[in-house]
Parts: C-alpha cells; sequence; structure tokens
C-alpha cells in the first residue's frame, strides 16, 4: 500500500545540527502546513522532546490545534498570518504568540477581550513585500503597539522580519533596514526581548542574520535549498520517504497505484525515476491514480520507492525538484493527507 | 468573530455534477452511465459527486480500489461500483463482500458509458455538450500595500515594480495546490480584473499585482470558478497542466465548501 514513512529520528537529528548551526541563537522548528506535510502533531511532539521552545505555524487555527494536542506553555507558539476577522482572543488566551503587522491587527487585538496580555511580535517589512510595516508606517505600529502595552493588553516581545535570498548583497541591506527599524522603536521606548530574521538557508549560512532566533522550515525536514546543495552536504538527511506497492489491474498487468490525484505532479512524466524492487525505473506517464513505468511490465507486489533518503537507491527531493523545475518543499506539501504517514522513532 | 483555519477554499457546486451527469446520461443513449469519483471525485468529495451523479442519472461508480469503494458504502451509497484494481482495502473477496466489481473480471456489466472527468466539467473530450464546471478556488486578501518603482517582491525578487504600485497578498500558496510556476506568469480575478502574480509563489502567500488600483481587506481573488468568471483550463494551460489535474490537486488540499 502507499504510505509517507516519517522518520523522527531524522528530523531530531536535523535539529540538532541546525540547533549547533546557529547557536548561540535559539531555533523555532516551523511545522506550518502540516508539518510541511510531515504530520503536525507527530512532528511537534518531536520537537519538544528535543528541547526546541519554539513552534511557526503561520495561522492560528493550527496554532490552538497544538495546543489542544497537548503542546503547553513552556513551548512558545507563533502565528503570523492574520483573516480579516481573526478570533484573537482564543489565540490570547491559548498563550499565541502573534506577529503582527498593522495597526487595524493591534485594534482587533486590543478589543479582543482576552483575559491575559497579548505577546507580540512586531513586524517590519525590509523588502520582502508580503506582510510587515512599511518604514513608513512602522513607527505608528510601534507607538500603538506600546499604548497597548502600557494598558495592560499586550507585552512587546519581539521585532521580526523576513528576507528575500535575492542575493548577498540584498539580504546585508535587509538586515540593514532591520537594524535601523529596531533603532526607531527602541528610540520610542520599545525594549525587545527577542530579534528575529533568518529562516532556514540565511540562518545556516549567516552568522548575522540569526540574532536571537532562526526559524527553520525546510531544513529541518532535510529539504535542502537547491542550487546543487545536497541536505548531506550540510549534515541534514531526509525526513519523508514515500512508497507504494504495484497491484493488479484490469487485464492483470502491474499497476504503480499513485498519480497526481495524490500529489505527485505530471511533470515527473519521463523525467523522474522510482526504484522497483531494488531497480531503477523511468516514470512513463503520472495518471490520475497511478503511473506507468518505462523498461516494460513490472511484478505485482513489488515495493516501489519514489523517494527518500537514497540509501537503497531511491531519488532524493532534491533529485525530484531539479528534474521537475521546482523545490523539494512544493513536492511534499502537494502529498495529500489520505495518504497513511508511518512514523519511525517515534 | 470566527477563527478562519486556511481561508483559501474550493467551492464546490453539487449541482452542477448533477445536471452534468444528466447531460451525459442523455448522451450515451442507452449504455449505462458511469460516474468515475476516483481520486476522491477529482478532488470534489467522492461522496457528494457520487450522490449527485445518481441524481442526474448515473448508474455505475468507479473507484480505483476497493478501499475507496468501501468509504462509498459506509456513507449508505448502494449504487454498484466498478474498482479499478485491487489494492489497500482487499482483493476480490473483500470486493465481494462490498458488492463491488474488480475490473477484468468474468462479470457481464452490460454497456458502459464511461466520460471520465466531464462528469465535473473538465477534459476535452466532449466540448459540444455544454458541460458545467462544479469548482470555483478563491483566495481572500489579507495584507495590502504599496511600493515604489524599482522595490522587489517575494523571495529572490524575481518581481521588481515598473512604478509605483499596489499589492495585495492572498492567503494561498504552494502548499494549497497552487503551482510554483504560476509567480510572475499566472492572473486572478480582483476587484473585477484579472490582476497578475507579482514575483514568486510562497508556501502560504502569493501577492498581485494592482496597478493603481486599491481592494480591501478580505476582498476575494479568484483563481477560476462559474459562469463568467475564468475557467480551470484557462488557469491550467499556462501552467502546462491539464484542468483536470490543477482541480483535483487544489480539491485534496483545500477547505471545501458547498455552492
Amino acid at each position: 500500500m502507499t504510505e509517507l514513512i516519517v522518520d523522527l529520528r531524522a528530523y531530531r537529528n536535523n535539529l540538532s545540527v541546525l540547533s549547533e548551526a546557529v547557536r548561540p541563537a535559539a531555533l523555532m522548528a516551523v511545522v506550518k502546513a502540516n508539518a510541511y506535510g510531515h504530520g503536525l502533531v507527530s512532528i511537534a511532539h518531536a520537537v519538544i522532546e528535543h528541547v526546541v521552545r519554539w513552534l511557526g505555524t503561520v495561522d492560528i487555527a493550527t496554532a490552538l490545534e497544538l495546543r489542544g494536542a497537548g503542546i503547553g506553555g513552556e513551548t512558545s507558539v507563533f502565528a503570523w498570518q492574520f483573516g480579516p476577522r481573526e478570533d484573537y482572543r482564543r489565540a490570547i488566551d491559548a498563550g499565541v504568540d502573534l506577529g503582527v503587522s498593522t495597526v487595524g491587527q493591534l485594534e482587533q487585538i486590543a478589543d479582543a477581550g482576552a483575559e491575559t496580555p497579548a505577546r507580540l511580535h512586531l513586524k517590519i517589512d525590509t523588502g520582502l513585500h508580503r506582510n510587515g510595516a512599511l518604514a513608513s508606517e512602522w513607527p505608528q505600529l510601534v507607538r500603538r503597539a506600546l499604548e497597548l502595552e502600557r494598558a495592560g493588553d499586550a507585552v512587546v516581545h519581539a521585532a521580526w522580519t523576513h528576507i528575500a535570498e535575492a542575493s548577498d548583497e540584498e539580504d546585508s541591506a535587509a538586515i540593514a533596514r532591520f537594524h535601523d527599524a529596531v533603532a526607531v522603536a527602541e528610540s520610542l521606548g520599545a525594549r525587545f526581548a527577542l530579534l528575529h530574521l533568518a529562516a532556514s538557508a540565511a540562518g545556516f549560512a549567516r552568522a548575522d542574520s540569526r540574532f536571537d532566533l532562526v526559524r527553520m522550515g525546510a531544513f529541518g525536514y532535510g529539504i535542502s535549498p537547491g542550487g546543487g546543495v545536497t541536505p548531506q552536504q550540510l549534515g541534514l538527511v531526509p525526513v519523508m520517504t514515500l512508497s507504494t506497492e504495484t497491484v493488479a489491474g484490469a487485464d492483470g498487468e502491474a499497476i504503480v497505484p499513485i498519480g497526481y490525484g495524490d500529489g505527485i505532479s505530471s511533470l515527473a512524466s519521463g523525467t523522474v525515476d522510482v526504484v522497483v524492487g531494488g531497480t531503477p525505473r523511468r516514470i512513463g506517464e503520472v495518471g490520475l491514480d497511478r503511473m506507468t513505468l518505462q523498461g516494460g511490465p513490472v511484478p505485482i507486489g513489488e515495493e516501489v520507492i519514489l523517494f527518500g533518503t537514497g540509501a537503497r537507491g531511491e531519488w532524493t527531493l532534491q533529485q525530484w525538484a531539479d528534474s521537475t523545475g521546482t523545490i523539494g518543499e512544493e513536492i511534499v506539501n502537494r502529498l495529500g493527507r489520505h495518504i497513511p504517514r508511518r512514523y519511525l522513532g517515534e | 468573530m470566527s477563527t478562519e483555519p486556511r481561508p483559501c477554499e474550493a467551492r464546490i457546486d453539487c449541482a452542477a455534477i448533477r445536471e452534468n451527469a444528466r447531460i451525459l446520461a442523455q448522451a450515451g443513449d442507452s449504455a449505462a452511465l458511469l460516474a468515475d469519483v476516483s481520486a476522491d471525485g477529482y478532488g470534489h468529495g467522492a461522496v457528494r459527486s457520487a450522490r449527485a451523479a445518481i441524481e442526474g442519472g448515473a448508474v455505475w461508480l468507479g473507484v480505483s480500489d476497493v478501499a475507496d469503494a468501501a468509504s462509498l458504502r459506509a456513507a449508505g451509497i448502494r449504487a454498484p461500483i466498478l474498482a479499478s484494481f485491487s489494492a489497500a482495502g482487499g482483493g476480490p473477496e473483500a470486493a465481494a463482500t462490498l458488492g463491488v466489481v474488480l475490473r477484468g473480471s468474468s462479470e457481464e456489466l452490460g454497456s458502459l458509458w464511461e466520460p471520465g472527468p466531464a462528469l465535473y466539467g473538465l477534459g476535452t473530450g466532449y466540448p459540444g455538450l455544454g458541460l458545467l464546471p462544479a469548482m470555483r478556488v478563491s483566495a481572500p486578501v489579507m495584507g495590502i500595500k504599496t511600493i515604489e518603482r524599482g522595490e522587489g517582491v517575494s523571495y529572490g525578487y524575481t518581481f521588481r515594480a515598473a512604478e509605483r504600485t499596489n499589492l495585495a497578498m492572498v492567503a494561498m500558496g504552494y502548499a494549497d495546490g497552487l503551482d510554483r510556476r504560476a509567480g510572475n506568469t499566472a492572473s486572478m480575478t480582483l476587484a473585477g480584473k484579472r490582476r497578475k502574480i507579482a514575483g514568486r509563489v510562497a508556501m502560504n502567500a502569493t501577492v498581485l499585482d494592482l496597478g493603481r488600483d486599491t481592494v480591501r481587506l478580505g476582498d476575494e481573488a479568484v483563481l477560476f470558478g462559474f459562469g463568467d468568471e475564468p475557467s480551470a483550463r484557462d488557469w491550467a494551460e499556462p501552467l502546462g497542466i491539464t484542468d483536470v489535474e490543477a482541480v483535483t490537486v487544489f480539491g485534496r488540499l483545500l477547505a471545501r465548501s458547498c455552492r
């Protein structure tokens, strides 16, 4: 049967490597999008056992799901993308840290009627131009947050941003803009306990990007940044293996029962190898619920490894991504939740 | 106040599936219509699609394997089911218990008419029949800002503003099934106009270039949909994939609601 094998030992190994690499900064394990398809709660518990004290989720609903699954207050849970009518009260009362970009969000937080003060991470836009306050909006955001702090509605805990990784020069410019924004906020009276800017690639590569906390998503799962750099070169181990088993089709011929309806991109047609019974075979065509293989029939009941660590000759996500013109993150995120996950090293 | 889990969504129109089944059943002459609900009904939901198709005149249901058939039976669907292969959920014995026929078995099925994804208004097989689209994909605006000439957007700054321009960030990214190749290529309909994606599609967010126009938080950007809205084919073709694949992937990843 088709299954997605998630090796939590590999995930813990990667966290150790990354913790070491970013020291003395702390590590936030990013578990958004069902932990990049690896399974939110299992990955979150692996993080906690590993004594990483920060989880990043994107949205409030996922943060609340973690709290509901027993992730207690000793672990900080961080959400930063909010809808126009968000339930801030539940988030604040569940002790979810909020990454705030606009004064409008601050007003909603002030009006939420929560029991406890909201812990805020104020976001400055240093050039990525998604969320975050522009430099022109930043003083107003900081002033309003400090008013909330004085009123007992909030604690201004952190300043943060997100960089584009367009080039070293561009990243240096973004880091400089971050320093400027922090200085502006401090001149207005803010005292940040934490500063954070970097995600996987920059956090690994650049000491000046790390500040107090580095947000690691892809690297934790052993997904490398591409451009020829393999996970192994970074000391990381791919966490996910996708496998299935050939089954009998209508005319008794073997079928590989996985297709684009399961999240395998049709771009893998004719470009990607899988391992069938220990031998590499090129994918022929990816269909809705099955794929053909080049090079003639295969036996029924044979194991098919689509991708994994490479230990048994199978391609890594890196190889899939390079051959289909994407990144490993997109491949794992497209795999549907209906595929059973099996955890090793729980 | 309500929590908005992942506020991008796929809206399913069961009436369209029912109508398509009616059209296809008529077009199939005397052959019995088989409604293909494999891959969770091509992302539309296998159970709701099966019910709508049966109401429209489908006789048979088609699935990948016996496990799929078991979930239809568990939902109370009694129509005859044809499974493509024996796999997870069992082989011939399990199939027999569920009253499921395996393709290639010796059972006499009569004349079957299998138009596949046409049930969902997808594919290129039956252009003249007036089949209706059954899925609409949209995402709300979560952020608005103005950038100056020369400033970049999203990872790698693959978009640079040619002049001062307004941007809308929508809460949908490649983790929701939005193809990364759509960056700087595809458009969404927002506030009455087509708006091109500016820069790379990120995992949970995508930015649209509005030019001088403005929108409000919560406004809805539509990738493809019903009626006058762009079709799934309009969306998929520039990305080099079929509408069938685009729709199925979105349907399996997004929260779904019914029209």
